[in-house]
């Protein structure tokens, strides 16, 4: 693997590296903190919302919970019409409760240490940056750290 | 430290618990001084308080329990006799035990501001003279509250032992008389009210020690209930398999599976259950509280403590309570006086009942007090704009009472009974209803009040109707449902629309439509063209029919709360999972009241606006219910006189002497056929038959008609003079028909004479010279003929005239006695003419009632500047004559 990544096998985790899962909406690459995910599910029957903010896909029942599902294509990218009946279901706990972000595909989990994290750039036009915690330059690509909390935070206006 | 801690909050635990039983033990104790039981009880818990703080290093509270332990020993011992001296001091001791265990739970240590309590007749009482506690009681309650043996003898015999706390109890009445600033004793700072307002009155927990019991963590509980719910989802799930797999041994499982699962959420649901006295135990000294206060005395009964609440709705029932039991000794049980000259018994009751009844729990609380005068309310209400003079009149006593509900109703200053009663009472029924309760009030002047509240058993596993719109599922709760309409075919139409406000009659009543594909926005049209399901809701005092495509089952469902990003939407209430496993919205009804309130109120703007427009074009516009009897003619009768329609199978119909009858709600329907009183071919029998029904005072009266045709505006070009028959007020052409205008009173008033109250009538003519002349101004012969036909079937007699002008002339040709005008007249209006009999020196005094459908606040007032005695709504009825009634009475006084 490319040194200049820094990744590290998952076992040698140490203080100062953080393990992200990833996943992609479109072309774009996103991370998110592993410990925050609680699982990964394929598609699932979805009750619609009425009324309900447009970044909200509807709700799941996921063993006899119920789960919001965030469609982050529109939360994060503004994309208009995002989440399919092929995208993926990764299960995140936050402050209020378990919430479903609904991705386009899911890849691996990478260990990442914390020094190569930097500031989101004002480049990235895109992408909603308040949401982002940081980047991390990969190989040949940019990994969007996803500040989970403030995603889902309800928007001021 | 830990340990430390820990050990606190065993004692905590402890000791709020032995704190509250004692509160209801010494208030018990008062009543039964004798139970020497009683007496070891409280003595052992003040005992153990006592010791568990020295263990855990408490000097305070040590001291205080010390104190008071002191003084029950010496009871004990025959040393003292209990009075309500020692009974206030024992309960002001453990108010301080309270504070006290407030400041520990916040700082771990007992460093808190308390009142010094002082021991009845204690030496130190009297060097100071008085005491805090001392200071708030007067003398009359010192002397009425002693209940054993009689104090003097006793005072003597404590002298005698060692006068060490010994003091006369006039000695204490005496310092209860001194004015000097209460004294403290301890070194730490004054006491401060705040602190002693703070301190929790309360305290929870289960108060059974035996061994048999166990405490557990609410959370727990609510964890197995969570679980619990998602097993009986799954139990669901699994049953809608069990027809498809022919499997012997699968079904057996199943069903045990079932049965355990039913009995499983159970016995759940009972873990969670308290008895309602967790919450009554702690009237008895907020009545003893209150009534000390005030000077009053009241017996508590307590009916029905063991009936078993969810926890949740148990705490949320305890501040409304209390509120109430407050309001009903402080405003619905009188004084003392007041009570024997009333020839009551001078000690009123109060009680608090608890009972099952249909999956809920229902609250009374009744006192025999003064009861709700609902003129003095319906003055109130008019007098805060609430309602008008009209509204206030129409409505029932019990419209009346809930009328206390209302906001704006509860801020009003203490002026009478009822203002002070209704103080908070929105708050208490706000909180009620917050729990998915309801409350009502029945009062009657003189004998009492009773508040009615109906709570449900359980939150957290509802029974919820199953309904579809647009695809979706959504559930309803059962407890907001109050009936299923189903329209088909022409019955649609009966849903009127005024701009986009839908309103359907449902026997004569209002109802607002929502449409919930419109409300949710789900941009289909409705699935079903050909019938319409309505779902008829109640939230609150809001009403309405909410359409939905398809109706479905009532299933148990448990409510699930919903994330944050959702919660805004005032549509929904949670969500659940269905049967099959997919998630569904609980609709929220208060949510959608408010888009019903909405509408009820686009459409009052809208048909105000309308009759405005109406009354400049054409404003003689009469509503006409169509209906015919044969197949020939058409028949119509102005729908403001008509309480409501139905239908019944014509075989329904009995007959008893020479009358049908229907039998309907209960009671007897008395039946009127028009055919017999106007010259028309009979109908040809039919299965079904339509009845109009209408009120005459306190009866009713149904018209078989053969069917309902339309409802429809019309002007009054009514011609009243080419068909001259009794019962018919007019005939008029609509869609080419020949429409004869029925004279339903003047029907009735011949079926029943008996009906109409002749009193006025006869006191007219006992009073000569009163009213029995009254000209009747209105340019409409139509509305002169209504007119008429009211007046006359009181056995008034009615002059008519078209307009002002002509209406002064009548007035110099005839005697005429009052006179009741039209507002809107072409020539000389009603005000005009009022005016113009105002300036008269003989017309000056004369009564001049205004009908009008101007109804606004600006055209009464228009109307009495210019000098109108009474203004009333166009053919109300009942309005009319009882006003008429009220001028001569006036008259005649």
């Amino acid at each position: 693997m490319n040194t200049d990544n820094s990744f590290t096998d998952s076992q040698t985790s140490s203080q100062d590296t953080v393990q992200y899962a990833t996943f992609r909406l479109g072309n774009e690459f996103f991370g998110i903190e592993v410990l925050r995910v609680q699982e990964i599910l394929k598609h699932q029957e979805m009750t619609p919302v009425p009324l309900a903010p447009n970044y909200v896909s509807g709700l799941i029942n996921l063993r006899g919970q119920i789960v919001t599902a965030i469609d982050l294509g529109i939360r994060l990218m503004e994309r208009e019409e995002s989440a399919t009946d092929e995208s993926m279901n990764l299960v995140v706990n936050s402050n209020d409760g378990v919430v479903s972000l609904m991705v386009d595909e899911i890849g691996d989990v990478l260990d990442i240490k914390k020094n190569v994290m930097e500031p989101t750039p004002p480049t990235i036009k895109s992408i909603k940056g308040e949401y982002l915690n940081g980047v991390c330059k990969l190989d040949g690509q940019l990994l969007m750290i996803l500040d989970v909390d403030t995603l889902l935070e309800i928007n001021k206006n | 430290m830990g340990q430390r801690e820990e050990l606190i909050q065993i004692f905590l635990t402890e000791s709020k618990e032995i704190v509250e039983l004692l509160d209801q033990n010494i208030v018990v104790w008062e009543h039964e001084p004798d139970n020497t039981d009683l007496l070891n009880d409280i003595f052992r818990a003040f005992h153990t308080l006592k010791g568990n703080a020295g263990v855990v290093g408490m000097p305070r509270f040590e001291k205080i329990a010390h104190i008071t332990e002191e003084i029950l020993t010496q009871i004990r011992d025959g040393k003292r006799t209990i009075n309500s001296e020692v009974i206030t001091f024992l309960l002001d001791s453990l108010d301080q035990l309270k504070v006290l265990n407030a400041a520990i739970e916040e700082t771990g240590s007992d460093q808190a501001k308390v009142k010094e309590i002082i021991p009845p007749g204690s030496e130190k009482t009297k060097a100071k003279k008085a005491t805090s506690k001392a200071k708030t009681k007067s003398k009359a309650e010192t002397k009425s509250k002693v209940k054993a043996e009689p104090s003097p003898e006793v005072g003597d015999e404590i002298k005698a032992d060692d006068g060490s706390w010994g003091l006369f109890p006039e000695n204490i009445t005496e310092t209860a008389e001194s004015n000097e600033p209460p004294q403290e004793t301890e070194p730490e700072p004054a006491q401060t009210q705040a602190a002693e307002d703070n301190a929790p009155t309360e305290a929870t927990g289960s108060k059974t020690k035996s061994d048999s019991t166990i405490r557990v963590d609410v959370s727990l509980l609510d964890n197995l209930m969570n679980t619990v719910g998602e097993l009986v989802l799954s139990r669901n799930q699994i049953m809608q398999f069990v027809p498809q797999v022919e499997n012997a041994n699968f079904h057996a499982a199943s069903q045990r599976l079932n049965l355990c699962t039913s009995e499983l959420q159970e016995s759940v649901m009972k873990t969670r259950m308290q008895p309602i006295s967790n919450v009554f135990n702690r009237f008895p000294r907020v009545v003893r509280d209150v009534t000390q206060a005030i000077n009053k005395k009241v017996t508590l009964k307590l009916v029905g403590a063991e009936t078993e609440l969810d926890k949740t709705i148990i705490e949320g029932i305890r501040d409304p309570l209390t509120h109430l039991v407050r309001n009903a000794i402080d405003h619905g049980i009188e004084d003392e006086p007041t009570r024997v000259s009333k020839g009551k018994d001078a000690r009123g009751t109060l009680t608090l009942r608890a009972y099952h009844e249909g999956g809920q729990v229902n609250l009374e609380i009744t006192d025999d007090g003064s009861g709700i005068d609902p003129n003095k309310i319906k003055n109130k209400a008019i007098e805060k704009g609430v309602l008008t003079a009209q509204q206030a009149e129409a409505l029932s006593d019990r419209d009346t009472m809930n009328l206390i509900f209302k906001a704006g109703f509860s801020t009003a200053a203490k002026i009478t009974n009822i203002s002070g009663r209704g103080v908070g009472m929105d708050v208490v029924k706000t909180n009620i209803e917050k729990i998915g309760g309801s409350v009502e009030i029945l009062s009657a002047i003189n004998q009492g009040t009773t508040i009615k509240i109906k709570i449900p058993l359980t939150l957290a596993i509802i029974p919820a109707l199953v309904v579809t719109t647009g695809e979706q599922r959504f559930a309803i709760p059962q407890i907001n449902l109050l009936e299923l309409v189903r329209l088909e075919g022409e019955n649609i139409k009966n849903i009127e629309r005024i701009g986009n406000a839908e309103i359907y009659r449902l026997r004569g009543k209002l109802l607002p439509i929502v449409r919930l594909n419109k409300v949710l926005e789900l941009h289909k049209e409705q699935e079903n063209e050909e019938s319409l399901s309505i779902v008829v809701l109640a939230a609150g005092e809001t009403q309405f029919g909410l359409i939905v495509d398809r109706i479905h089952d009532t299933e148990e469902i448990v409510v699930k709360p919903l994330n944050k990003h959702l919660k805004t939407i005032s549509s929904f209430a949670g969500a659940t999972v269905m049967g099959d496993g997919k998630a569904a919205l609980i609709l929220d009804v208060v949510g959608l009241a408010d888009t019903a309130r909405i509408i009820m109120e686009e459409h009052n703007q809208k048909s105000k606006n309308n009759t405005d427009d109406d009354l400049k074009t054409n404003r003689n516009k009469q509503t006409l219910l169509l209906f015919s009897i044969n197949a020939e003619e058409q028949f119509g009768i102005p729908l403001s006189l008509v309480s409501r329609l139905e239908t019944f199978e014509a075989s329904k119909i009995q007959t008893t002497g020479n009358r049908e009858v229907i039998k309907y709600r209960g009671r007897i329907l008395p039946l009127l056929r028009i055919e017999n009183f106007i010259d028309i071919k009979p109908p040809e029998p039919s299965e079904k038959i339509s009845i109009i029904v209408f009120s005459v005072e306190n009866n009713e009266i149904g018209f078989v008609v053969r069917e309902i045709i339309d409802i429809v505006e019309t002007g009054t070009d009514i011609d009243t003079a080419s068909l001259p028959q009794e019962a018919l007020l007019g005939s008029t052409i609509l869609d080419d028909k020949i429409t004869l205008i029925i004279d339903a009173f003047t029907l009735i008033a011949k079926e029943y004479p008996e009906w109409f109250d002749r009193k006025a009538q006869v006191m007219v003519q006992e009073q000569a010279g009163t009213i029995s002349n009254i000209l009747v101004v209105d340019d409409s012969p139509f509305i002169r003929a209504i007119e008429r036909s009211y007046l006359e079937s009181e056995g008034y007699h009615v002059i008519e005239a078209n307009n002002g002008d002509e209406a002064l002339e009548r007035m110099t040709a005839h005697e005429i006695d009052l006179v009741v005008t039209d507002i809107e007249m072409p020539q000389m209006d009603g005000l005009e003419l009022t005016r113009n009999i105002r300036a008269n020196k003989t017309f000056k005094d004369m009564p001049v009632v205004a009908v009008s459908s101007l109804g606004g606040a600006e055209d009464r007032e228009r109307g009495q500047q210019a000098g109108v005695d009474l203004y009333l709504k166009k053919l109300d009825r009942a309005e009319l004559l009882k006003s008429l009634e009220n001028i001569i009475k006036q008259k005649l006084q």
